[in-house]
């Protein structure tokens, strides 16, 4: 195996591992007492797990992982803007 | 994108690329697949948006539609698709060694564990029918039936193209056909957690 192959299947493992964690905080919120702070708390992690998770993918997966690659902080940014959007929309709405 | 494996057309396409002004430099694959990559981010951005300030309007009806999912289903998915992800990257390595026999088979099984993605995705919708929850059941069904099934729609064209790429013996194709398949990844990464576990 080679040392790209190798930092891919690191890569595959941090994703699984992190959308497991994402499933365990879903579960985990569901069973909650309704309310805004820890509703927020919890969606603010997932979204914060996502935001990592799809960094993962452009990085690695598409490999924009060379030094001065201008179209990462352009693509993270795009999932940053939608993150912190969805995010902005679902405590709107526990705050209503 | 490799200025040495440009085409003639590649190159009149890319105009100045040579001057190193080219815009979509840096990224993986043919420049045209990027523009089709970056229009599709663009839709599915406004479409998820359009669904949060949805939900924000009709916090209660949602809630409900949201109930009838199965986180644990959505979690699947996106472990079969990072599984997937993964596969079709190793390929691209092993096409940029140029063995084209594993990338080949790599993309093919990337291919076919797409095809589970849509087993499973198939199983929900027949669980959703079955409830009596249709295209026609309400605001969060109709957005939750449109969502998952253009994304749906984007994995088969994600795998018959992972499977043409497969066959061209060009590092470049196979990154092309790698990079679409990404986003298609991408997408379903953000789209998880707005459907099945921001409630």
């Amino acid at each position: 195996m080679n040392a790209r192959t190798g930092l891919l299947l690191r890569t595959w493992g941090v994703l699984t591992a992190l959308t497991l964690a994402t499933m365990l905080l879903g579960k985990a919120g569901h069973g909650a007492i309704p309310g805004a702070i820890p509703g927020i708390a919890g969606a603010a992690a997932v979204m914060a797990i996502t935001m990592v998770k799809g960094r993962q993918i452009l990085v690695h997966y598409v490999g924009l992982h060379g030094p001065g690659n201008r179209w990462r902080p352009v693509l993270i940014g795009y999932l940053l803007v939608l993150g912190l959007a969805i995010l902005g929309a679902y405590a709107a709405g526990l705050l209503r | 994108m490799s200025a040495g494996t440009m085409s003639a057309a590649d190159s009149a396409f890319t105009g100045d690329a040579q001057s190193g002004s080219d815009p979509l430099e840096g990224l993986p694959g043919h420049p045209m697949m990027w523009i089709l990559i970056l229009s599709e981010l663009a839709v599915f951005a406004i479409a998820f948006i359009g669904f949060a300030v949805a939900r924000l309007l009709n916090p209660a009806g949602f809630a409900a539609g949201q109930g009838h999912l199965d986180p644990t289903l959505g979690g699947l998915n996106t472990i079969v698709l990072v599984s997937s992800g993964a596969l079709a990257a190793v390929g691209v390595a092993a096409a940029h060694e140029k063995a084209w026999r594993r990338a080949r088979c790599l993309f093919v099984t990337a291919a076919a564990v797409g095809l589970l993605f849509l087993i499973v995705k198939g199983t929900e919708y027949s669980a959703m029918m079955d409830a009596g929850f249709t295209l026609d059941s309400g605001g969060f069904y109709s957005l939750y039936y449109l969502l998952t099934g253009f994304h749906a729609l984007h994995v088969v064209m994600g795998m018959i193209l992972l499977v043409i790429v497969a066959f061209q013996d060009s590092a470049e194709t196979f990154e092309t056909g790698a990079a679409f398949w990404h986003m298609v990844d991408l997408v379903w990464i953000v789209l998880y957690p707005l459907l099945y576990l921001l409630r």
